[in-house]
């Protein structure tokens, strides 16, 4: 009795399986053009990358934006017709372990054209010489992570490091503030505040300001009394800061404390987030801060995307979001540029894309004007950006 | 400036006072160096930065219920990472490891409870808020009321254990565990107190310290135990006035260095203080030596 119903069972999956094989021979039969008329190599129809975010884990936080601009780009670029877009998500869990996991995954099993991701500067460092080594183009869009191309040719990025727009904010300082002292802080432990104060150091110097003192911090700190103390007794008009959010917060609202109501701050990136905006309250009222994106950019393609992107997700972009939608459209260029045949194989078309890629100088995106370096770094124009009644304006 | 930076580094003093009266003491009569002393001092602030801005209460009780909250945390400190270990004689280096493992359980639900973000008081909540110019400083009444606080103490936790009953019984403790018990003395009752007394104070001082800053975060813990071990090798282990000096000193020097070389140096110059008292004075400034005490 067994044995008659699993018969049954194959006889039913046996018919499955003709049905399904008559219907494939249907339409190859149907559409002869696309499988056998045409002569010569033919493009790809298909192109398949491969995306790896934190979507989980402490920089999860990053991801919704990266993901919605990446979704937004995807939709309206196989809306445009071919080459289509197939990209594959995948989650690293923030871990540098799982970056690497992915990038093999993708390499070998999936054989992917490039790499969107992962986010974090650590993670590139880790799972990029993989990519390199396989020859497999990476493009990276939330990095800024000083000389992070340096892992190879094959690493290509539209994140902009926010320190090449710092000398923006001191021309804007000079300009709005009438800056001629300035002291500066900074956190001395953190790399990326390190290179603020330098890039920093270096504009302010160009723009013949003087730089009356320096002091320092460390991470974690939470009572900059001392050191604000010695700064105010210097007597500047304006303090430089370059620290992560939560210590540019406590300087702020300790010099304030400190009786020093009427001097102008600039900063780093820190300013530039809304948290800090939030938490430092009136005592970052005025400040100045440049941004290689900004919301209320003016130029034709940042407000049809800020208004695409409102009407999509009912909330508003941030930088990742506009670098992640400008990597897939130069991505797409790059495709159609290189020219990459049916009968290409993996290696041959991922070298292709690759300097496809590389030939692209100039880019007209949501960002702005990007022009490319040599070591396939991002320069933009950026805006500089004021707190003006708890909430970031254009400088004018 | 002078006379600001006095006024800066005495209520930095007064914090790292607090926060290692708790460390000596425990230090001092078991010879146990309680890792967990620092995470008992971030769920100070963590819960009364709970108790005041998420659900509303004033300065005042929230910091009685997080006096409440830590000594209980204190007590499960000595039943879960010291009690066990007595019972079975481990020697010191079995109880650093485990109050180390218990901060990093304490650390873990921090970051699962509330975050692993800077968190702020809504601003209106900070009790003592106004700044006062007296002249040659900016003061806030919250420095005074601190530097009062730390003061008050230290005092009541020296006459504790130098005139009640209970202090009697920790210092026969110290002295001599097995003579004590010998002697009637209740030892895991005593050590249960202490422990109960250490974690309150550090719970005392992370309230302050959370508002005194407008800032609390589940790794607050991580500078300050540091900080605290040079404290109470400074001002001399097991010694409750010495934590005081020793917390004002280490103040003094942090903010002399900025002052005088550069921000740079500021945690070198506690550590070099310390490494200087070491090789000069090694019981330190009002410890007893043990060969004394033996």
């Amino acid at each position: 009795m067994m044995n008659c119903s699993q018969m049954v069972g194959a006889g039913a999956k046996f018919a499955h399986r003709l049905g399904a094989f008559l219907f494939f021979l249907g339409v190859a039969a149907a559409a002869p053009g696309t499988a056998i008329g045409q002569s010569g190599p033919k493009p790809i129809s298909t192109a398949k990358l491969g995306a790896v975010y934190a979507f989980s884990g402490p920089f999860a936080i990053y991801s919704p934006t990266i993901k919605n601009g990446l979704e937004m780009a995807l939709d309206e670029l196989n809306a445009q017709g071919d080459p289509k877009l197939d990209v594959i998500i995948e989650d690293d869990r923030s871990t540098k372990d799982d970056a690497i996991n992915v990038y093999q995954k993708f390499i070998q099993r999936d054989k992917v054209l490039l790499i969107f991701g992962p986010m974090i500067g650590g993670q590139v460092f880790a799972a990029g010489p993989l990519a390199q080594r396989a020859g497999v183009p990476v493009m990276l869009t939330s990095v800024a992570t000083p000389a992070i191309t340096k892992v190879g040719d094959y690493i290509f990025r539209t994140s902009v490091e926010s320190s090449t727009v710092i000398p923006f904010t001191v021309t804007a300082a000079k300009r709005l503030f009438d800056t001629k002292k300035v002291a500066q802080i900074y956190t001395n432990d953190d790399q990326f505040s390190v290179g603020e104060y330098k890039a920093f150091e270096t504009a302010l110097k160009a723009a013949g300001v003087d730089i009356v003192g320096v002091e320092t911090v460390r991470t974690g700190d939470v009572d900059f009394s001392a050191q604000l103390t010695k700064i105010r007794s210097l007597n500047p008009d304006t303090i430089v800061i370059s620290s992560q959010g939560q210590e540019t917060v406590g300087i702020l609202t300790q010099a304030r404390k400190l009786g020093m109501e009427k001097i102008h701050f600039i900063g780093g990136n820190a300013f530039n987030s809304a948290g800090v905006i939030k938490d430092a309250g009136t005592a970052i009222e005025g400040s100045l801060s440049a941004t290689p994106w900004f919301l209320g950019m003016k130029h034709p393609k940042n407000v049809e995307f800020v208004e695409r992107y409102r009407k999509r997700f009912s909330s508003d972009p941030d930088w990742l979001a506009a670098q992640t939608y400008d990597a897939m459209y130069l991505v797409k260029q790059a495709i159609r540029n290189a020219a990459i045949h049916e009968d290409d194989d993996i290696k041959t078309a991922r070298h292709k894309l690759r300097d496809s890629l590389a030939a692209i100088k100039t880019f007209d995106g949501v960002l702005g004007q990007i022009r490319f370096d040599e070591n396939r770094d991002p320069h933009v124009e950026g805006a500089v950006i004021k707190v003006s009644n708890g909430k970031h304006v254009l400088a004018e | 400036m002078l006379s600001q930076q006095i006024v800066n580094a005495l209520s930095q003093g007064a914090f790292y006072a607090m926060f290692a009266a708790g460390l000596t003491l425990i230090f001092g009569v078991l010879d146990i160096l309680n890792m967990a002393h620092g995470a008992v001092f971030m769920w100070g602030a963590m819960f009364s930065w709970y108790l005041m801005s998420v659900l509303g209460l004033g300065f005042g009780p929230a910091l009685v219920l997080t006096v409440i909250f830590c000594g209980a945390l204190g007590l499960l400190l000595e039943h879960t990472a010291f009690r066990p270990l007595r019972k079975r004689g481990g020697g010191h280096l079995a109880p650093l490891v485990s109050s180390l493992a218990l901060s990093i359980v304490l650390v873990s639900v921090a970051e699962k409870l509330f975050g692993t973000r800077v968190v702020r008081y809504q601003t209106d909540t900070i009790p003592f808020q106004k700044s006062l110019d007296v002249g040659f400083a900016q003061i806030s009444l919250l420095q005074i009321v601190l530097m009062v606080m730390a003061l008050f103490l230290t005092v009541s936790l020296w006459y504790l254990i130098s005139k009640t009953k209970l202090g009697r019984s920790i210092r026969a403790l110290q002295e001599n565990p097995k003579v004590a018990r010998l002697m009637g003395v209740n030892v895991e009752w005593t050590i249960t107190w202490m422990f109960i007394i250490a974690s309150a104070l550090a719970g005392v001082a992370g309230a302050f310290l959370g508002v005194a800053y407008n800032s609390a975060s589940p790794y607050m813990g991580h500078w300050i135990d540091l900080k605290g071990f040079a404290v109470i090798i400074l001002g001399g282990m097991g010694s409750i006035p010495g934590a005081l000096l020793g917390g004002l000193l280490i103040a003094f020097a942090e903010i002399g260095t900025i002052v005088y070389l550069s921000s740079d140096y500021r945690d070198a110059a506690a550590f070099v203080v310390l490494i200087g008292m070491l090789l000069l004075r090694p019981s330190g400034l009002l410890g007893s030596s043990k060969e004394v005490r033996a």
